[in-house]
């Protein structure tokens, strides 16, 4: 069956394009789908490899081979199989734990204390919902994601945040309240 | 700085269960933290090279993206895929690799010689160049990179490197590029680029 982009389709390749609909067209070679994914996943994906790995090259390593998979695997996915973040998750996990894997310095001393660091299980956990955080963080307006980052993750007050943004206190109040509805509404599932 | 949620955010006019949803999200920001900032040079997506519609049947899938790939390589850098001359060296094969969508690579194989010396020439193109390291071109065995090609480094946007190898290249011979970084990733490297 001859695959072909109508050029109809080019404005819902907005922000209401499913992450399934995107693999599927990467898998389809559709190049545009795919600067689409990199663009809403990059962030997650980076921040993941980071996270697991702590080291910015390494994670910038893992973060290239992840959509090389993508991209060389898109046509695998079958959405019947579930949603698309779960599948991204998948590859990228993977893409990290290969870095793992080829990291030449020995395994650390066994240490005589239990840790009381979380354990897989917690870091797993941890890990996604920290995907589908920043992963929703990508959805909103700019000016929403603005002042949720400096409100969240400055040091500023919110006076600081309003002079910061040259914009008027009631105004932070206003976009920070809308900015938690839009993520409340993206992270549906993940707010029990 | 604390964030406590009454303070931060107007809940005038809100349910207690939408107060409760929007504290949960107020409490998920603060526990996950800042999304990583990606590099200056990876905030672009790549460009996926040779990205384009390719009808085919799906059960013959495979060889036609093979082939595609192949020849999307071979044309990248102004080869063929069918036998010709390259530098004086007679063509007998073209193994195309791919990575990441920009990055291809073309391995040119000569007729091996009566000692068994086969001259190779590969042309990479998009492979980052990286100070603290070198790529790899291994045969793969088993899935693992095991017979060593040659060694190279990238001295731009296309790389172009001339050797031999002691042994003949059977049709269909698996082939992938890796990057060793000292230090960090061990040899054989980790893979970059395989044949398709």
């Amino acid at each position: 069956m001859e695959y072909a982009v109508p050029s109809v389709d080019v404005p819902r390749m907005g922000a209401v394009c499913s992450d399934a609909e995107l693999i599927q067209r990467t898998g389809a070679g559709d190049k545009t789908a795919f600067e689409k994914l990199y663009r809403r996943y990059a962030r997650p994906v980076f921040g993941l490899a980071l996270r697991r790995l702590g080291d910015r090259g390494r994670a910038e390593d893992a973060l290239q081979e992840t959509f090389a998979s993508v991209w060389r695997s898109a046509r695998t996915y079958s959405p019947e199989r579930g949603p698309g973040a779960p599948w991204l998750y998948g590859v990228a996990r993977n893409a990290i734990v290969d870095r793992t894997r080829a990291r030449s310095e020995p395994p650390a001393d066994v240490p005589d204390e239990p840790s009381l660091d979380a354990g897989p299980e917690e870091r797993a956990e941890g890990s996604w919902t920290a995907w589908r955080v920043h992963r929703a963080l990508e959805t909103l307006p700019e000016r929403e994601r603005e002042v949720i980052a400096l409100a969240y993750w400055s040091d500023l007050s919110q006076s600081e945040v309003a002079e910061r943004l040259g914009i008027p206190l009631g105004t932070v109040k206003t976009r920070t309240r809308a900015a938690l509805a839009h993520l409340a509404e993206a992270l549906e599932g993940e707010l029990e | 700085m604390t964030r406590p949620f009454r303070e931060w955010v107007d809940t005038d006019g809100l349910s207690a269960e939408e107060v409760a949803r929007l504290e949960r999200v107020h409490e998920l920001l603060l526990e996950v933290g800042p999304p990583a900032e990606l590099p200056p040079r990876l905030a672009q997506p790549p460009a996926p090279a040779g990205a384009r519609v390719i009808p085919f049947p799906a059960r013959h899938r495979g060889v036609v993206a093979l082939v595609a790939a192949a020849a999307v390589a071979a044309a990248a850098f102004g080869g063929g895929y069918a036998a010709g001359t390259s530098h004086g060296m007679h063509v007998t094969q073209v193994v195309a690799l791919q990575g990441a969508p920009a990055q291809l690579a073309s391995l040119r194989v000569g007729s091996s010689d009566a000692a068994g010396n086969t001259p190779m020439e590969l042309t990479v193109k998009g492979l980052p160049m990286r100070e603290h390291g070198y790529y790899e071109l291994f045969v793969i065995e088993k899935g693992k990179p095991s017979y060593p090609c040659t060694g190279f480094r990238m001295t731009g946007s296309q790389t172009t490197v001339r050797f031999t190898v002691p042994y003949e290249l059977r049709p269909g011979t698996q082939l992938a590029v890796t990057f060793v970084q000292r230090g960090k990733v061990k040899w054989p490297g980790r893979i970059v680029m395989r044949s398709v």
